[in-house]
């Protein structure tokens, strides 16, 4: 009689248990308000694959990084925003130069290979890296800025496909953190002085 | 004859044990209970107040306005030929509502066009708030746009949100 009460004791606490677990997981996971009036929190970490092996945004602490996102066969809009980015490290003074990189990550996996990319970056400045990665991985990098991107089939185009992307550089500051998005149109000049305010910052 | 009673002793502490944990599920339980009309009635709060669109409205011919009831906001764009890639001035004037805070939140109507949020400015002594982005998108064709318009008073309101169209290229 006893050890039946026992029992039935035991089951009504794991019951209990297992609402107040589960009310607890539906609460929290409850859909967030995207519309909340506020700006929603872009940027982040992450590892892509560059000609020399992995790399990561948190390689680049204490460091001011200028990224877009775009791809190699992009005909006009990711060379104008790299030639952008190429003309305001080459403005920087000598003692912020080590204090900058640019990245350029690519949509593009399927063409762009990690030492295409190399090469490509190469000829704009020696401070942009290329970065590519599996489509699972840029998908992640590209939500996690808030960018898109699409493949529009060219059947009538030696290149086969082109890639619909936003175009936008992303400033980051020394600790990683999204500092600002710069128009696509920004100058050299807008886009430097953006960067020596943050060098400023960390004097 | 200790045997007997150690074992009664751990018995008791045993069960004294379970009760406690059964009260305490037992209190935590009652105020999950007591609170989850609270929880469902906040989730049931609408996320936004949609205003809306006053008529047909062409925003390459002027501004167009979005109401509901003493709130009103009437949006602009300049230039009024809206392409991808070119700096859009934004302006909206925001009635019948002490906004502290607002945004233009940039969409494509039909397909998803990234995150494209822009914190507006309001003017000293206006209602009216601008800013300046672009379409920072390299696309094909032509496609239509929802340019978003949501304010709000505190972080304790719930924000207004006015929704206007337009084609760019």
């Amino acid at each position: 009689m006893k050890n039946n009460t026992l029992s039935t004791l035991r089951t009504l606490l794991l019951l209990t248990l297992l609402l107040l677990v589960g009310l607890a997981i539906a609460f929290m996971l409850r859909p967030s308000n995207s519309q909340s009036g506020s700006l929603m929190k872009l940027g982040g970490d992450f590892t892509l694959q560059s000609n020399n092996g992995p790399v990561s945004l948190s390689d680049y602490r204490g460091k001011v990084v200028a990224l877009y996102i775009g791809y190699a066969s992009c005909p006009d809009v990711c060379p104008t925003a790299l030639a952008v980015m190429t003309q305001a490290f080459r403005n920087l003074s000598n003692e912020s130069v080590d204090q900058v990189a640019g990245i350029f990550i690519s949509v593009d996996p399927e063409r762009d290979t990690p030492e295409k990319l190399g090469e490509y970056t190469r000829f704009f400045s020696p401070m942009i890296t290329g970065l590519t990665g599996t489509k699972t991985e840029v998908d992640q990098v590209v939500a996690q800025y808030g960018a898109f991107y699409r493949k529009v089939d060219m059947p009538d185009s030696a290149m086969g496909y082109a890639v619909d992307h936003s175009s936008r550089i992303y400033l980051i500051d020394q600790t990683g953190k999204l500092y600002k998005t710069l128009l696509h149109n920004s100058s050299p000049n807008e886009l430097l002085e953006e960067i020596n305010k943050l060098l400023d910052s960390d004097k | 004859m200790i045997d007997k009673i150690q074992w009664a002793k751990s018995m008791l502490q045993a069960t004294n044990l379970k009760t406690i944990i059964g009260l305490f599920l037992t209190f935590g339980a009652i105020i999950i209970i007591w609170k989850l009309p609270h929880f469902l009635s906040l989730s049931n709060t609408p996320a936004v107040r949609e205003l809306s669109t006053v008529a047909q409205c062409d925003l390459t011919k002027g501004a167009c306005y979005a109401k509901l009831d003493e709130v009103e906001i009437a949006l602009s764009i300049e230039p009024k030929s809206f392409s991808s890639l070119k700096p859009l001035h934004f302006t909206a004037e925001i009635n019948g509502l002490d906004a502290t805070e607002a945004i233009l939140d940039l969409q494509g109507k039909e397909m998803y066009m990234g995150i494209n949020q822009t914190s507006l400015t309001l003017a000293p002594d206006t209602r009216v708030w601008s800013g300046v982005t672009e379409l920072a998108v390299c696309t094909t064709g032509s496609m239509i746009w929802q340019a978003s318009i949501i304010a709000r008073e505190n972080d304790q309101t719930t924000p207004i949100k006015a929704t206007f169209e337009f084609v760019a290229q």
